[in-house]
């Protein structure tokens, strides 16, 4: 069977959910937050001019920048 | 009893301080508000209690200052109840931060806050199962409406036992790392464990050095040993993703107790996300924030007029009647110009503060401001700007000297050090009685722009987006040039949509107004009232005009000593001595324009306002306007980048510790104010204007 395909968080299209495969080993905060791998990750909201994201993670609202969330990679839930 | 309130940011803790102690302690719908630790007393059940309201954390690794603050207080003070406030919507979350706590062997109640709100999207959350599992007293409550209060303090008054420590396994080898620590370094498995997060922390911050006096000067403790931060250090580096896997573990035995105990209720779209989908569009998202952000100054403007007319005829009936019953003579002079006069032109500014503050807090306990720090990112980043930098900065449109202490709660110290150093551009509540003098005096500011916004309003907005674009540029070159670094993360959360509460509002305009009544009715006063006699002394003989009078006094003779430096601004020797007394307090400024003038004889009791007053003044020897709407121009830039405040430099010697910094405010920033003034007079004069 064929592994799901993989992207970066920054890349997945609104309203997707995700699951994070791998996520940066630096970075505790993201981490406390949720962002870890194996969590369930959706992109809610896109800033312009490719600014900060906006995405629920642990029933929370976050928003981190998009050169944070290419650091993450993940696959569909 | 010693009680403490800890939990994540925003989960309402100091709502709950307030409730429990009576205090008024500023609460708003965004992460962060709380920046240090408060007091308060009450009482649970028949015991008299000391309760510590925390700065909110996300666990109990110290991200910031604020957050060490939080730390130091739940590991060194022996508290003998520590309440974990939980928001009940974000429950996982929540349970991560109490196994934390667990861990530590503190004693434990839980309050889920908003339960009603939990409750009225159809979910629920199994209490009785959450105590048995977690073994602590859970309290469903409402923080706001005091709904389960009374419950919270009966339990806390019971709860006199650490509960049962709590604990995570990990696999087998990071497992030994924990014990290893925990036995070289003397402490429990959960303080081992703690040790081993927090030097993590420390490492993202400083490098992960094998330094372990600035590992250890990055915690907050004293009771850690060398040897145990040595033995934490070595297995960092043997494992370097063991606090990674320690708060994955953590959150997993969250969400598989959340899972057991919380009821979903029914899946829909909630009221947050249809609202965010128009706040938060890429487009429209940026047009509804400036749109929200001009209508504020705009109402600023344009309803506070009425309120300004009322307080004008106020003191004006008041000088007039002192002078009707007193008659002429000094004393009569100083108390209808010194006191009423002086005092009383920086109270009629009054209603503006108000309103600025009310708009402030209905964005703040909305949750809009968390969307405007969204939408506003994409800029602060390009100016190298830490992401949470955007809630100090905003605070600064109020006051810079809780705004600075707010950048507490950017972890790294060179990013929080720039914050601190350009906050206090972003334009105070101080300045918009100069700005809304000026505006009303010399432009005309009831006109209106397109028959819907007025030139008052407008130009009020225009001078604060200008204060935004300055601290950008001040950021971007200290950042580039002095404090260089990397562009900070930015993990911010948004809260839900909340509905402002009307008597939170209104307290918080109260207390903004009263001290703002109270700094007029103290160091304005006094300063009004030397001003005064400076202005009134030496007496002049018989022959001499007033206006001349007026300049022969000391505070005319020390105007005239610093004209040369400010003609080139467009300034006269008035304008000197007001800018020398709002060195004082910005404010003073007005009262200080309204003595100067007072004293050249136009201000009797059926005198003109001091707004028309300065409209029409005139250079006794050239017969000149005095102020120009140039000149008004100049004087607003002036302001609105000058260090004019003590306790603003007070505040960033203290956050600083250091000299250095507060200098290099006082100076670089009144230097760039008289130079902004020379190019804006100057150059408009160039243009032809007047």
């Amino acid at each position: 069977m064929n592994a799901p395909p993989r992207l970066t968080l920054d890349r997945v299209p609104l309203g997707v959910r995700c699951r994070i495969v791998e996520a940066p080993v630096y970075g505790i905060r993201f981490q406390e937050l949720g962002m870890i791998p194996g969590r369930e990750v959706e992109v809610l909201r896109r800033g312009w001019w490719g600014g900060a994201l906006v995405v629920r993670v642990r029933g929370a609202r976050l928003c981190i920048r998009a050169r944070e969330a290419v650091r993450f990679t993940v696959e569909s839930a | 009893m010693h009680v403490a309130l800890a939990g994540n940011p925003n989960s309402g803790k100091t709502t709950l301080f307030n409730g429990l102690t009576g205090l008024q302690q500023k609460v708003a719908n965004y992460a962060g508000v709380t920046v240090e630790r408060r007091e308060g007393r009450t009482r649970f059940g028949d015991r008299d209690a000391c309760v510590v309201d925390l700065p909110g954390a996300y666990s109990l690794l110290a991200h910031g200052e604020d957050e060490r603050i939080a730390l130091n207080a739940l590991l060194d003070e022996d508290f003998d109840v520590v309440v974990a406030v939980v928001d009940a919507m974000l429950l996982e979350r929540g349970l991560s931060y109490v196994f934390g706590l667990q861990e530590l062997g503190l004693t434990i109640v839980v309050a889920l806050n908003m339960f009603d709100e939990l409750e009225a999207s159809g979910a629920s959350i199994d209490i009785e199962h959450l105590e048995d599992e977690l073994c602590c007293p859970v309290v469903g409550l409402s923080a706001a409406s005091g709904a389960g209060v009374d419950l919270l303090k009966q339990r806390v008054a019971e709860a006199v036992s650490a509960s049962a420590s709590r604990r995570f396994e990990l696999d087998e080898g990071y497992e030994a790392a924990i014990g290893d620590v925990a036995e070289r370094g003397g402490l429990g498995d959960g303080e081992a464990i703690w040790l081993i997060g927090s030097l993590g922390v420390a490492g993202e911050e400083q490098g992960m050095s094998s330094d372990r006096s600035a590992g250890l000067h990055a915690l907050g403790p004293t009771w850690i040993q060398p040897e145990a931060a040595d033995a934490a250090l070595a297995k960092l580096r043997e494992y370097p993703e063991l606090p990674a896997s320690i708060i994955a573990a953590r959150q997993d035995s969250a969400d598989l107790l959340a899972d057991r105990v919380f009821k979903r209720g029914p899946t829909r779209v909630s009221f947050t996300d249809r609202v965010d989908a128009w706040l938060l569009h890429p487009v429209l998202g940026v047009v509804v924030f400036a749109t929200v952000m001009f209508l504020v100054f705009q109402s600023i403007f344009a309803w506070s007029d009425p309120g300004i007319a009322a307080i004008e005829s106020l003191v004006g009936g008041l000088q007039g009647g002192i002078r009707a019953a007193l008659g002429s003579g000094a004393l009569v002079d100083l108390l209808a110009d010194g006191v009423i006069g002086g005092v009383g032109n920086v109270i009629v500014f009054v209603p503006q503060i108000a309103f600025l503050f009310a708009l402030i807090a209905i964005l703040e306990d909305s949750g809009y401001l968390a969307r405007a720090a969204l939408l506003s990112d994409r800029i602060l980043a390009r100016a190298g700007l830490h992401g949470r930098a955007f809630v100090p900065l905003l605070s600064g449109f109020a006051c810079a000297v809780p705004a600075i202490m707010a950048t507490r709660s950017i972890r790294n110290s060179r990013d929080r050090l720039v914050t601190i150093l350009v906050t206090p551009l972003m334009s105070c509540s101080a300045r918009l009685p100069v700005y809304a003098l000026m505006i009303s005096a010399l432009f005309a500011s009831e006109a209106s722009v397109w028959g819907i916004f007025s030139v008052g309003g407008a130009m009020l907005f225009a001078l604060y987006a200008l204060s935004v674009v300055l601290a950008i540029v001040a950021a971007f070159v200290l950042k580039r040039f002095v404090l260089r670094g990397p562009t900070p993360q930015l993990v911010l959360e948004l809260p839900p949509y909340r509905r402002p509460q009307l008597r939170s509002i209104l307290r918080r305009v109260a207390e903004r107004c009263s001290l703002f009544i109270k700094q007029a009715g103290t160091v304005i006063l006094a300063i009004t009232i030397v001003l005064w006699a400076l202005l009134y002394f030496p007496q002049p003989n018989r022959e001499m005009s007033e206006t001349d009078a007026v300049e022969q006094s000391i505070a005319g003779t020390i105007g005239r000593t610093i004209e040369p430096v400010i003609a080139p601004l467009g300034y006269n020797w008035q304008i000197g001595v007001g800018l020398l007394a709002s060195f004082a307090a910005r404010e003073v400024f007005v009262s200080t324009m309204a003595l100067v003038h007072g004293h050249e004889g136009e201000a009797e009791a059926d005198d003109p306002t001091l707004r028309e007053t300065i409209r029409t003044a005139k250079d006794p020897r050239t017969g000149e306007p005095l102020y120009t709407p140039l000149v008004g121009l100049s004087l607003m830039v002036f302001f609105l980048v000058a260090m004019q405040c003590m306790s603003t430099l007070a505040v960033i010697r203290r956050e600083t510790r250091s000299w250095r910094w507060p200098l290099l405010a006082l100076v670089s920033m009144n230097a760039l104010a008289w130079i902004l003034a020379f190019v804006v007079y100057q150059g408009g004069r160039a243009l032809g204007w007047t």
